[in-house]
């Protein structure tokens, strides 16, 4: 694979397509949180000639986000169930800062626990709701 | 002399693991109808399968991710959602024929009819996924799932052994029996033995189990030697019904033939045996495809999965699991055929094939996961082989089922 | 460096970061509702039973009933042979001949409602309407003994269907 590329601030460049899209999230305790579904890009001065290129500037997880990037009617399905599912009337897609990423690698690693994340809001429900209410739901791993 | 142990074990249980109620069903009928004329594809299986999962359970030792993990980040996420619901739809076909299959051997065993035994079966079947430790789980079913080889002495004691290594040297129909359902057969057969599901569950399996690895050897180990082993149960189901069945010109469409050779040969202890192996093959094969349900989606939208965390932080998971074993059930319950229902998913199984098996061939190749463990020149010739294979397979499913009328 | 496809976002000035290509858009419809339908059609059409029309055709199916009909017979003469050897479990057995009894009197249903074509073809389906009748009929005393434990009653009448299982046989190689 030969030496990363890193460019003048001693940053790792990477190819946001292979290495950041699609990719497992983890948090700091190595969960499992989600998937990079898209990505959020933010363009200084709103992309007027002559401004700093666009950078990404946070990750979008979960149906909300999944829904566009699969386009079609089937995107359309997914967009919805995001939107049914979602106590507020317009939701946006979960949102994780890209500030809180501490490492890409095989997992994009989070510095924050996943419970202080948005995208686990349906994780919580199911929990609450329905598998909490089995016996031996909380028994130890097996 | 443990590690000896441990491989042994591996060994055993992969043997029994091999078998379910797709090659239970495909061996017998295909034995009974082509005599062993179709035994070479049990062999081009076995050998297909040994290929796949050490692959795939290389992949998941090395890179700690599993099958539909990396086909998402591999195929982008419309190709892996096609295949996520191609793969979901036939495994949850599978699931359905399993857990009627354990229905129908214990109607076998007490006669209540099969439909009465499945809600306690899908109840079983929930129950050991939700409190079963994965290893224990997996070492159990399988290792007692080999109690199926007393078909093999079946077929021993039958005497009949040369002749039917004879008749597998006839690479052709006989003479009741056309090309087309020659070929359709050969594709079930296919597909009974190298089952999408064998793979994912193998690869999370490995996951669950935290294998690192110092683990590969006895990873292929149980491979190279447990899957042939289990393709010669296969062969003694297709050779119990070639020598007793097909001269009489019985063909199979009920569980309850299977099980005439051994019993006409080895009497009622032989029947005994072979009725427990086949529980225990079944329901392990049930616990499989019912968790890979569960793995396929999980692991495509990134969520917790997985038996190694408890049930609460994988909640999403487990309601997959409940749900496609709930929903099986009752399809099951719908009496539509289940020796019907087993026929389609490993045809379709064999149709799909390809959808899982490019992707793994595609990463295994891949240094970026696989570190120095990437494959071989000569693993990557045969696996390239048999991928063209599969595609080719792929292709001739639905036009060879339309003209044999799905192998009436 | 073009715009980086299934972003979801316009882009005006161009990203850092060259993507890798990204296959063409491709509808979710025609990859996976399209096959999956015909996955799911295929077997359905392959499973009707169509009218014969032509007197050869209707031979053809006689023929192919009496094959099917032999397989359902040899099953429950090889169980009463097990249970005659004392090398069966009782409920076993008793599935197994249930179980062919079955799938003869769904044999002769499917043959029966299949309109005969001409009055040559009437003679053809009497003839084997008479053998398929003895075989279910047999098959059935068959599993009334067995589900009785009589298997005294069970070799009998698995002896006693030797001869429709030839006939049968006979009529199908004559047909086929």
């Amino acid at each position: 694979m030969g030496e990363p590329l890193v460019n003048e601030t001693g940053g790792r460049i990477i190819d946001a397509g292979t290495h950041l899209l699609d990719r497992q999230i983890s948090d700091k305790d190595g969960e499992l949180v989600g998937k990079v579904d898209d990505l959020e890009l933010t363009f200084p001065e709103g992309g007027a000639p002559g401004a700093s290129p666009p950078f990404v500037s946070a990750i979008l997880a979960g149906p909300g986000a999944l829904g566009p990037r699969l386009g079609g009617g089937v995107g359309r399905v997914v967009s919805g169930t995001h939107a049914i599912l979602h106590p507020s009337t317009r939701p946006g897609p979960a949102r994780i800062a890209f500030g809180v990423v501490t490492k890409v690698a095989a997992n994009v690693e989070l510095a924050v626990s996943r419970d202080e994340l948005d995208v686990v809001r349906v994780e919580n429900w199911v929990r609450e709701h329905i598998i909490s209410k089995i016996p031996g739901a909380q028994h130890a791993p097996q | 002399m443990k590690k000896l142990l441990e491989i042994t074990l591996g060994i055993l249980t992969a043997i029994g693991g091999f078998v379910d109620i797709g090659d239970l069903v495909a061996n017998a009928e295909t034995g009974a109808r082509f005599r062993m004329s179709l035994a070479w594809v049990v062999v081009v299986g076995v050998i297909g399968i040994v290929l796949y999962a050490e692959m795939a359970g290389r992949i998941a030792t090395i890179s700690k991710r599993p099958v539909f993990d990396v086909i998402r980040e591999r195929l982008g996420p419309r190709l892996g959602l096609v295949n996520l619901v191609a793969s979901f739809f036939i495994n949850f076909l599978t699931v359905t024929a399993e857990i009627a299959g354990v229905a129908l051997v214990l109607e076998l065993a007490s006669n209540v009819n099969y439909l009465l035994w499945i809600p306690l079966v899908a109840l079983m079947v929930w129950m050991v996924i939700w409190r079963v430790r994965f290893s224990a789980m997996e070492k159990i079913y399988g290792f007692l799932g080999l109690a199926l080889a007393v078909a093999v002495v079946a077929v021993w004691k039958s005497g009949q052994t040369h002749a039917l290594l004879v008749q597998a040297t006839h690479l052709h129909p006989p003479a009741t029996e056309s090309w087309p359902r020659y070929f359709y057969f050969a594709i079930a057969l296919l597909g009974a033995a190298m089952t999408p599901y064998e793979v994912f569950f193998f690869s999370s399996g490995a996951v669950e189990e935290g294998w690192t690895p110092s683990d590969l050897m006895v990873n292929r180990m149980n491979v190279y030697i447990g899957f042939p082993l289990g393709g010669i149960l296969s062969l003694a189901i297709m050779g119990g019904a070639a020598w007793l069945l097909a001269p009489r010109g019985i063909s199979v469409d009920h569980l309850s033939q299977v099980a005439l050779p051994v019993s006409h040969v080895l009497g009622k202890i032989g029947l005994v045996v072979f009725l427990f192996g086949m529980f225990m093959a079944i329901f392990g094969a049930a616990l499989e495809t019912a968790l890979s349900a569960g793995y396929a989606v999980g692991q495509y939208f990134g969520w917790q999965w997985g038996k190694f965390v408890r049930p609460v932080e994988a909640s999403r998971f487990h309601l997959v699991v409940l749900l496609t074993i709930i929903l099986a059930a009752a399809l099951a319950l719908t009496t539509v055929d289940p020796i019907k229902v087993t026929e389609y998913s490993i045809v379709l199984a064999a149709a799909a094939l390809p959808l899982t098996y490019f992707p793994i061939l595609v990463v295994a190749n891949d240094p970026d996961y696989m570190g120095d463990k990437t494959n071989s020149k000569f693993s990557n010739a045969l696996a390239f082989i048999y991928l063209l294979l599969l595609i080719a397979v792929s292709v001739a499913t639905i036009p060879l089922m339309i003209v044999t009328k799905a192998g009436a | 460096m073009s715009n980086p496809k299934g972003m979801g976002r316009p882009t005006g000035p161009e990203l850092l970061i060259p993507r890798r290509r990204v296959p063409a858009r491709v509808h979710g419809y025609d990859i996976v509702v399209r096959p999956l339908l015909a996955l799911i059609l295929a077997p359905l059409l392959a499973a009707c039973v169509g009218p014969a029309r032509w007197p050869s055709a209707y031979e053809g199916k006689a023929g192919a009933t009496a094959d099917q009909m032999v397989s359902a017979v040899e099953t429950g003469r090889l169980a009463s042979e097990i249970a005659a050897a004392k090398k069966g479990l009782a409920p076993y057995l008793s599935v197994t001949i249930a179980d062919a009894e079955q799938a003869a009197t769904s044999i002769q249903g499917a043959f029966d409602s299949i309109q005969p074509p001409d009055r040559h073809s009437d003679a053809l389906r009497d003839q084997l309407d008479a053998l398929l009748a003895q075989a279910v009929s047999g098959l059935s005393d068959m599993r009334i003994a067995a589900r009785r434990g009589e298997f005294a009653a069970v070799e009998r009448v698995g002896r006693s269907l030797r001869s429709v299982s030839e006939k049968l046989d006979g009529f199908a190689q004559q047909h086929a």
